[in-house]
């Protein structure tokens, strides 16, 4: 497949929805996991959330409105972005599965919040990887 | 104190002796919290059960953080990797093996490996924790026998 675009089409639709995705599930774990983080005493919880908030910041920065503008050349690109996320989907999932397997999952609050914390990233790379899909597919019919 | 509001314990001030609390296998004693036993205990006769609960805690802690950690470096792999490579490595539409490609590479294969080590430490407390016999299973007999221990004494008092 040729993600070369001159206009129009090209790979322009799934470049965004794979950063605003890839932006949300970030974010998402930064704060969630730099919380959960700070809650164990972990001081690198203090440059997750620091990193989530930078990431909140970036779309509004030049650097990244120039690079959101600019349809990506790359063959392969829709594989890369589609092979990382389903990676995010099984890293998420297993860590949610382990917690739901469990029988004490709901006896302290450190259990149960970073399971919902978990659970919501696997939640939210699944939809990353629907959305990227179908993001594709309108890419290859108007090209 | 220590443990959860399932399984823990505390020291009685000013004593050798400890509150030990957990689930009653069977029916409970009459108390203010429903399917809980707390009852006091001797330090000697408590010993194992707290380091089992402090275990327990430990690992926890570890797998949160070992998970949080992991999925954390995973994440930024992902979304910065993705845009990295495109940029360094596929950046001319043909695969360019440069300098920077190799630099985002390496970062690349740097954050995996932590990834990678952070969420093996999160499986292996993980592990301590459910797998038969591990911390869970521990507290729950510990408990169980600290129990009939409290049940003989009661029988032998005056």
């Amino acid at each position: 497949m040729s993600a070369t675009s001159s206009g129009g089409g090209g790979s322009l639709r799934l470049k965004r929805t794979s950063m605003i995705s890839i932006g949300i599930v970030m974010v998402w774990m930064c704060v969630g996991g730099g919380f959960l983080l700070l809650r164990a005493g972990d001081v690198f919880g203090w440059v997750a959330v620091a990193f989530g908030l930078i990431l909140l910041v970036l779309p509004f920065t030049g650097f990244f409105r120039r690079y959101w503008n600019t349809e990506v050349l790359a063959r392969g690109f829709p594989a890369v972005v589609l092979i990382a996320n389903a990676g995010l989907v099984g890293l998420y999932g297993s860590f949610t599965w382990a917690y739901l397997q469990d029988p004490f999952l709901t006896y302290n609050d450190f259990d149960a919040l970073a399971a919902v914390v978990f659970g919501v990233a696997a939640v939210l790379s699944f939809l990353a990887v629907a959305a990227n899909t179908i993001a594709l597919l309108v890419d290859r019919r108007s090209a | 104190m220590s443990g959860d509001n399932h399984y823990g314990y505390c020291r009685i001030p000013g004593t050798q002796e400890f509150y030990v609390w957990g689930e009653c296998a069977s029916e409970c004693p009459a108390g203010p919290y429903p399917g809980i036993q707390i009852m006091p205990v001797f330090d000697a006769d408590s010993a194992i059960f707290r380091q089992v609960i402090d275990g327990r805690d430990t690992s926890i802690e570890e797998r949160g953080k070992g998970f949080s950690r992991g999925g954390i470096l995973g994440g930024i792999g992902v979304g910065l990797g993705v845009p990295g490579v495109i940029g360094a490595c596929w950046a001319s539409g043909s695969w360019n093996l440069g300098t920077g490609c190799v630099i985002v590479l390496g970062l690349l294969a740097v954050d995996a490996l932590l990834a990678g080590m952070e969420t093996k430490d999160g499986f292996d407390a993980h592990s301590n924790l459910t797998r038969a016999n591990g911390f869970e299973d521990s507290a729950q007999d510990l408990f169980q026998q600290l129990q009939e221990l409290e049940a003989i004494q009661s029988e032998d008092a005056p």
